[in-house]
């Protein structure tokens, strides 16, 4: 469609000619839009980055749960354990017995001692195996064991049954005393033995039916015992453990402290059998490397960490005052250092305090303010008009008539003119500025700490409140008034400021006490850090942190 | 002036800056936003909800591309937007203006000596889709083909209806221009 004529053109440019001129009650309006709920969505990423490192720490706390020695049944290295076993002896005499682990380190070998006066219960049962004796009239002992995965070893015997309810047993000896039976058994297993399940029947032969379970890595312990001869010796056919394949170097590799040691079945009486051996359990190589060898066990819970870094902060300007500003802010880079010292509660968490000494710096672009004044001067003047005038200077009369005789005189007329005078004066009131503030504070946090260890590596969150307490202040403001500056001195601020602090860690650990870590870090002011109620100054910071951590060694006792 | 800092100030979602961009957009905006919508208060809705787009997606802005051009577009079809869900309500509006007579041929002459905001009203008397459809074409600038896509009309309809608002436009200012002289001569 053509435009005839340029109508649209004209339109297009009558159009343009129209001004409008700022209502602030449309601006009103609009601040109430943009305050609505759920639209703001500035600073995300702060929260996703503490969501990643929340759903990171808690991945790979649970992850190490899963193999830590501690907290399940199935750690091939075997860890701190609550044992309990029960031994019941049918013919008459019940023994229960009890038996205490060794822990992940294995400075406690766990013994299992069966007292028939003393009841034990243990904690975890499954089932695990059986052995029955079938001869009437001589002890009978039958062993259980329960857990989730089992194995079982299975043995006859002809003498009793013995049952054994072991829980979580990473024990490296076990041994069993029956009451009244002359006959007894040893056992040994290679692998620190969590569920065992025997039975030894029959004086003259044993079949054992045991659960030699030991971990996830299971084994089916099958072995024959030989009759029980009066010196109490149970041979194990096939091996005569309760693994079927028990490598003795296997046992020699792995040291009683790893709870590996040999489980022993010793009868009480005055005879023993002994010789069945369960299998050790195959090592997780993956397991085996996540942890830490035991001169890097953590046993002292306090800890202190040297800390320094740098840190890219700012401050922000908001309220009354801050409005009359044409200035901004630009990010400053500065350094911070500081020592924490916090005490371990348990194998994840810790709480402690520090002092940090840190600076909040940030460059302050506040733009010229002028001011112009107009002037209007009004001025009088005289502009001469030459012109001729007529006078009339006489009359005479002719014929009746009376005509006035006139002459043409030159005359000047000045008429008074008026004139106004424009002037306009710009006054600078506000030169430009870049002014570099920087506020020092010494900050003391309280901090909440949560991490885990892998192998040699710590992950971990620490942080929380901070108390900031000034310390310096250099820089400048802009006045108020809205003319010139003021120096940060001349500015008052809190002595004392509220804070806080986040970071994510990961730390190397050197040897049992020494650790290098790296830290990203924030750290900001919760509240005004000055004492104008119009002006309020936030700061805030993000960097990075290395740390040395040392581990406050235990004194060892005598 | 816009410049960087308000920019990136907007996309902290700082009030301030916020503030400062509205100021600076506010002239065009509301010159578009009246141009489309008859009653001021609604202009000025129509002209926060178009803002409202804007700040919501300033970061995403290129930065080769400027800033009020950009603007102006999401204001644009801020509008549309508006005039869509409002059709059925704007197809009454003008209905009572007749265009019946052709323009004359001092028309165009007339129209350089009127007031802007006169003849920002006499737009006003075009029907609603005409107006729309007149405002993306003379004024805005946009193609017949991009306006069919824009309002889901054809571009023959496109067409008459900017004929039509022309037709519009030049009877009500003939009559203005009619009453002024009539309004002059009985003095």
């Amino acid at each position: 469609m053509k435009d005839q004529n340029g109508f649209d053109e004209l339109a297009r440019q009558k159009l343009a000619e129209r001004d409008f001129t700022f209502d602030p009650s449309h601006w009103t309006a609009m601040e109430g839009l943009l305050a609505r709920p759920g639209r703001k969505r500035g600073a995300w990423w702060p929260w996703l980055a503490a969501g990643v490192l929340l759903v990171g720490g808690a991945t790979i706390w649970i992850t190490a749960r899963e193999h830590d020695p501690a907290a399940s049944v199935t750690n091939p290295g075997g860890g701190p354990r609550a044992i309990a076993g029960e031994v019941k002896g049918v013919n008459g005499s019940a023994a229960i017995t009890e038996m205490e682990n060794a822990s992940y380190g294995n400075d406690h070998p766990g013994t299992m001692n069966a007292d028939p006066a003393v009841p034990v219960t243990g904690e975890t049962r499954a089932t695990a195996g059986t052995m029955r004796g079938e001869t009437s009239g001589e002890p009978r002992m039958r062993t259980e064991a329960t857990r989730t995965r089992k194995e079982h070893g299975t043995g006859t015997s002809d003498r009793g049954t013995v049952t054994m309810q072991v829980n979580k047993i990473p024990v490296s000896s076990i041994s069993v005393r029956q009451g009244e039976d002359p006959h007894a058994a040893n056992v040994r297993t290679g692998e620190a033995t969590n569920d065992v399940s025997s039975t030894m029947t029959g004086p003259g032969a044993a079949a054992v039916a045991g659960d030699g379970a030991s971990d996830e890595r299971s084994n089916l312990a099958t072995g024959a015992v030989d009759p029980v001869r009066s010196d109490a010796s149970a041979a194990p056919a096939g091996g005569g453990t309760h693994g079927e394949e028990q490598p003795d170097s296997v046992l020699q590799h792995q040291p009683p402290s790893a709870g590996t040691g040999p489980v022993v079945v010793a009868g009480s009486g005055d005879s023993a059998s002994t010789g069945a051996t369960a299998a050790p359990a195959p090592v997780d190589p993956v397991a085996a490397a996540l942890v830490p060898p035991a001169w890097l066990a953590i046993t002292a819970p306090y800890e202190l960490t040297l800390l320094g870094g740098a840190f890219s902060t700012t401050g922000r300007y908001t309220g009354v005052d801050a409005e009359s500003w044409p200035a901004r802010t630009e990010r400053q880079w500065t350094t911070d250092f500081g020592l924490e010292a916090v005490r371990n509660f348990g194998r994840h968490f810790a709480v402690g305090t520090g002092v940090h000494f840190s600076s909040y710096k940030e460059r302050l672009i506040t733009d010229e303010v002028s001011r112009t004044e107009q002037q209007l001067s009004t001025s009088y003047f005289w502009v001469a008009h030459d012109t001729m005038v007529t006078i009339v200077v006489g009359d005479t009369a002719i014929n009746g008539a009376t005509y006035h005789m006139t002459q043409l005189v030159p005359m000047t007329i000045n008429e008074l003119g008026v004139d106004t005078d424009t002037a306009y004066q710009t006054m600078v009131i506000r030169q430009r500025r870049s002014a570099l503030n920087t506020v020092s504070y010494v900050e003391l946090p309280l901090l909440l700490d949560a991490h885990t260890a892998r192998g040699r590596w710590v992950f971990g969150l620490r942080g929380g409140p901070s108390v900031g307490l000034l310390t310096g202040r250099s820089g400048s403001l802009p006045d108020n008034s809205g003319e010139g500056y003021h120096t940060l001195n001349e500015v008052a601020f809190r002595e004392l400021t509220v804070g806080w602090t986040a970071r994510a860690y990961v730390r190397y650990r050197l040897s049992a006490g020494w650790s290098v870590g790296v830290e990203p870090t924030m750290r900001g002011q919760l509240f005004n850090s000055l004492r104008n109620a119009d002006l309020d100054r936030r700061a805030s910071a993000m960097g990075m942190m290395l740390s040395l951590s040392y581990r406050i060694q235990p004194t060892p006792q005598p | 002036m816009i410049n960087d800092h308000i920019i990136a100030g907007c996309v902290r979602q700082e009030p301030k800056a916020q503030y400062e961009l509205y100021r600076a957009l506010y002239p065009m905006m509301m010159a578009i936003c009246t141009r489309y919508e008859r009653d001021r208060q609604e202009a000025a809705a129509t002209m926060n909800q178009g803002f409202l787009k804007i700040l919501d997606n300033i970061g995403t802005r290129r930065k080769e591309v400027p800033v009020e051009p950009w603007a102006r577009r999401i204001m644009i079809n801020t509008v549309i937007d508006a005039h869509r869900r409002n059709k059925e309500r704007k197809a009454m509006e003008g209905a009572d203006i007749d265009d019946h007579a052709e323009g004359t041929s001092g028309i165009n002459d007339y129209l350089k000596d009127m007031e802007a905001e006169a003849f920002a009203e006499l737009l006003h008397r075009v029907p609603a889709m005409s107006r729309t459809v007149f405002n993306l074409y003379a004024i805005d600038g946009f193609s017949h083909a991009e306006i069919a896509g824009m309002l889901g009309l054809s571009e023959g309809t496109t067409k008459w209806h900017v004929s039509h608002a022309r037709t519009v436009l030049r009877n009500a200012i003939a009559a203005e221009a009619m009453a002024r002289t009539e309004k002059t001569v009985s003095r």
